[in-house]
């Protein structure tokens, strides 16, 4: 049995120590925001906070987040400042990995308040994203960046 | 695709009739022949062809079916905001609702319910205006029947019927049942354009919050109860036949349920993913040899190029693509080589493109429920109509008691067009009747199977006179992808996928001659987003300007000369030039390129701006100047130009998929990489409007990046690239202009 605390609930699995945190996700808590994109950690889809930093759920196995804190794109509650920005924006083309993106996003936000551009690059450089959004995220970031109150350093792109 | 497109403008007889049904307040659809219809549940049990639904409830909500599939692309807002408009709905009412495979939601100009050729816009855009102009003008005629005053004294705004002498108002939901009573208009009158109110303005689109907050179902998400999932076992090598394989060596781990033969390979059910794929990579399988026979990228290009020589050639004939229907043109070989005999100076040049795989980020997945008397599929793809039918192949039943949702699509770009996953997915599904099981390729079959954009040879000779381009040979050698998706050649002729605008048709010289080879492989190949123009964009524009520069002419003064017949080409292109400042002075090291593609029933002209130093490439800005004629949705048309030219981008520079032993060498984004975000460069976008009517803008920004970006390397460096992609070439993208805008 597997115990940790995942979007602010306590959840328990009897599933190997080697799955991966995130088909334990999607296909035994039934929580589909997090994505597959490559399995091995060069995509970013999957992109989870564990203990507050990101982390990548394909690659983590569940056993590594027994006792820790894990969230989701569904732990953000849909009205997340990240999300507002993307929501006025509007980011995404088809979406699939805009989960990823906006956790990415989420997490260098509260270590960073006010990114640069610099910043974002660092932070968003292992976010794949096929359909050309990134263009938009980054004008996303820095609009929830002020809307959070920190001033950006940067004019947006 | 770029198969040349059925007539698609006007011809619509403005007949109408309308009637109801019953308790469901109003439903409409619109017949192929223009004529808006009842849509109701009998209407629809009954051989039907219409398309284009929608319903009006008694609470005022304004459904709105999208026959297509949402891959990204946009036309899930664009559709409905243009049948929203002539109805003159409330937007903040208006739903949109996801399509079922159904032969009522068939587009009237194809006759198909699919999602390709950047078409759905400009094969819908008039069937929805009818639609919505006629169900407004029934409301209207409601109103005015029920205040006893002239339908002339009443307009329709923003989802109510108002009678302004009176100060009275209805809204649509009170006015749907008797609307639906009504007979229609004969010809419901159409808005002036400049009455537009969501065509070309800014209204929010419909599908962006549960793309954020993680809710959207993909086909990589669906969930339903008792589900199972499947994992596949591909061979190595492409092509390979399963042999024979031992299901016992895996049928005890945990949460396997079975294990069974499906098209490609075999599937293995669990009840998660994750154990399946386990299990499927633990199988004991015997493959045979696989189609390409063991063949290296070495040994496939060295076939290509000896094409190039080959005796016999199928010729394509040269198309004009400005006049409708399109016009077909006498062949001149007898002509072209004569001119290359006579010129003074010729050109003899040879490109290549790679073998490109697709990388939807979301892999091909698909869920399907079979019973004996019942099979239930649902996907995320581009041409439900067909899915449906092979889904009915693959369970054996007939195509009545097979049922198609549409999910989202996470990208598409001509993967989610092929049908092996759906076929899978059945194939898998019936192997444990009645419980519904969820496919999912990994990203490592996605790139080692895919149906992949084919790799090219080209030899183009170019023939020069003082005053410039006397004749242009240009030869293709490549797999056929009309033969490889069963579409029937043209006797006699090249396939056009691969050989249409070779050469340009737009460009006025004499003497133009393009003919194919075609290579018997048996690798899967298929519509990869811009098809055609993928590759021959860059063969015929970097000819040009290699022409250009020999000639001593100026690469944008030539192109804009030889477009002379073609004035709505000339003002895309001069737009580029001069928001790019083409004549300005730059510093040594840095250089302008600009090339041209048409398609898709718009223009579009790219402008690269790079600077080489100590072969490190630097793209300074991608100027980007595009005319789809009218513009339905112009934020979306400006995402999907951005996400053209980054998809271009990640092909031009590094998009390469080689073979060996038979099977592919990249199999990730670890060896396939595309653009990242800090490699993005500045895009700088210029929407022009040379027609009234909308063409097409989810491939337009792909075609040109390549041929741009060259151009504007050898414009810096005077280094040809002749070869993609170009990193192979020794540059290496340096970083992008945008972290310094």
């Amino acid at each position: 049995m597997i115990k940790f605390k995942l979007n602010d609930a306590d959840v328990t699995l009897d599933v190997e120590d080697d799955m991966p945190l995130l088909w334990a996700l999607r296909d035994h808590l039934g929580l589909t925001g997090t994505k597959y994109g490559c399995g091995i950690a060069q995509c970013g889809a999957c992109a989870v906070h564990i203990d507050g930093q990101p982390g990548r759920a394909c690659v983590t196995p569940v056993s590594a987040v027994a006792g820790r804190t894990v969230r989701t794109i569904e732990g953000l509650g849909g009205e997340h400042p990240v999300q507002q920005a993307w929501k006025a924006i509007e980011v995404p083309q088809c979406g699939y990995c805009q989960s990823g993106q906006i956790m990415a996003a989420v997490a260098l936000l509260e270590n960073n308040p006010r990114p640069t551009d610099a910043d974002i690059d660092r932070a968003m450089q292992g976010q794949l994203c096929r359909c050309g959004t990134y263009p938009r995220i980054r004008t996303a970031v820095h609009a929830a960046a002020r809307a959070s109150g920190g001033a950006n350093r940067d004019s947006e792109s | 695709m770029t198969r040349p497109a059925p007539e698609n403008r006007g011809g619509l007889h403005r007949r109408a009739f309308i009637s109801a049904a019953a308790g469901a307040g109003l439903l409409l659809g619109i017949r192929h022949d223009g004529s808006v219809v009842a849509a109701g549940a009998a209407e629809r049990a009954a051989p039907a062809s219409f398309s284009a639904f929608l319903q009006i409830t008694a609470a005022g909500e304004v459904r709105i079916t999208y026959p297509g599939v949402d891959m990204g692309q946009g036309s899930y807002n664009a559709l409905p905001r243009i049948l929203a408009d002539e109805l003159e709905a409330d937007w903040s009412r208006v739903e949109v609702v996801s399509a079922a495979a159904d032969p009522a939601l068939v587009s009237a100009v194809n006759g198909r319910q699919r999602t390709a050729n950047s078409d759905s816009v400009l094969t819908y855009y008039d069937q929805l205006r009818v639609l919505g102009a006629g169900a407004r003008e029934m409301l209207v005629a409601a109103a005015a029947g029920r205040w006893g005053v002239s339908a002339g004294e009443c307009v329709a705004a923003a989802g109510e019927v108002r009678h302004p002498a009176s100060s009275r108002a209805l809204g649509y939901g009170e006015l749907a049942a008797a609307a639906a009573r009504l007979s229609p208009p004969a010809e419901p009158k159409l808005k002036d354009r400049d009455a537009f109110r969501f065509i070309g303005g800014s209204v929010p689109r419909k599908d962006v919050a549960e793309k954020v907050d993680g809710t959207a179902v993909f086909g990589i998400d669906l969930q339903l109860p008792d589900m199972l999932h499947a994992a596949l076992r591909l061979p190595d090598e492409i092509g390979a036949e399963v042999v024979s394989f031992n299901a016992e060596s895996v049928l005890k781990r945990r949460g396997v349920v079975a294990v069974t033969r499906v098209d490609r390979g075999v599937a293995v059910i669990a009840d998660s993913f994750w154990r399946a794929r386990q299990a499927a990579e633990a199988l004991q399988v015997e493959f045979g040899p696989g189609a390409v026979a063991g063949k290296s990228s070495a040994d496939l290009r060295a076939e290509l190029r000896a094409g190039l020589l080959a005796e016999t050639a199928l010729p394509f004939p040269d198309v004009d693509t400005q006049v409708k229907p399109m016009q077909f043109r006498p062949l001149s070989r007898d002509a072209t080589l004569a001119a290359l005999e006579t010129a003074a100076t010729t050109l003899d040049l040879e490109y290549e493109v790679p073998y490109l795989s697709h990388l939807t980020m979301e892999p091909p997945a698909c869920t399907a429920r079979v019973t004996d008397s019942a099979c239930e599929v649902w996907a995320p793809h581009q041409q439900p109509d067909k899915a449906r039918q092979a889904a009915a192949d693959a369970a054996g039943l007939p195509l009545e008691q097979v049922s198609l949702q549409l999910t989202r699509a996470g990208g598409g770009f001509g993967r989610k067009w092929e049908l092996d996953y759906v076929r899978q997915a059945v194939q898998a599904a019936a192997a444990v009747p009645g419980r519904p099981v969820k496919l999912c390729w990994t990203r490592e079959q996605d790139v080692g199977h895919d149906y992949y954009r084919p790799g090219c040879v080209v030899r183009t000779r170019v023939a020069l006179g003082a005053d410039g381009i006397t004749g242009m040979y240009s030869r293709i050698a490549a797999q056929s992808v009309w033969r490889f998706q069963d579409k029937p050649m043209m006797p006699g002729m090249g396939d056009p996928t691969m050989a249409a605008l070779l050469i340009y048709d737009v460009y006025d010289f004499p003497a133009k001659y393009i003919d194919f080879v075609e290579m018997p492989w048996a690798i899967p190949v298929g519509l990869w987003r811009s098809v055609t123009l993928s590759q021959n964009s860059f063969f015929a524009e970097s000819a040009i300007d290699e022409a250009a520069v020999a000639l001593g002419r100026d690469p944008y003064e030539f192109r804009y000369a030889l477009l002379h017949q073609h004035p709505r080409l000339q003002a895309v292109l001069q737009a580029a030039a001069d928001r790019a400042d083409w004549n300005a002075p730059r510093p040594p090291g840095s250089g302008l390129g600009i090339a041209l593609s048409h398609g898709f029933e718009s223009v579009c002209a790219i402008v690269a701006d790079v600077t080489v130093k100590d072969a490190r490439l630097t793209i300074n800005k991608l100027v980007c100047a595009f005319d789809c004629g009218l513009q339905i949705d112009p934020a979306n048309i400006r995402a999907q130009l951005e996400g053209g030219m980054t998809f271009g981008l990640s092909a031009a520079l590094r998009g390469e998929v080689t073979f060996r032993d038979g099977g592919t060498a990249e199999k990730n984004f670890n060896t396939q990489p595309i653009l990242r975000f800090p490699e993005t460069p500045q895009f700088d976008i210029v929407l022009v409007q040379g027609s009234d009517h909308p063409g097409g803008a989810g491939e337009a920004g792909v075609p040109a990046v390549a041929p741009a970006l060259t151009n504007a390397i050898y414009a810096a460096s005077q280094q040809r690239i002749r070869r993609l992609p170009l990193e192979r070439s020794g540059l290496k993208l340096a970083r992008s202009g945008s972290a310094n805008a």
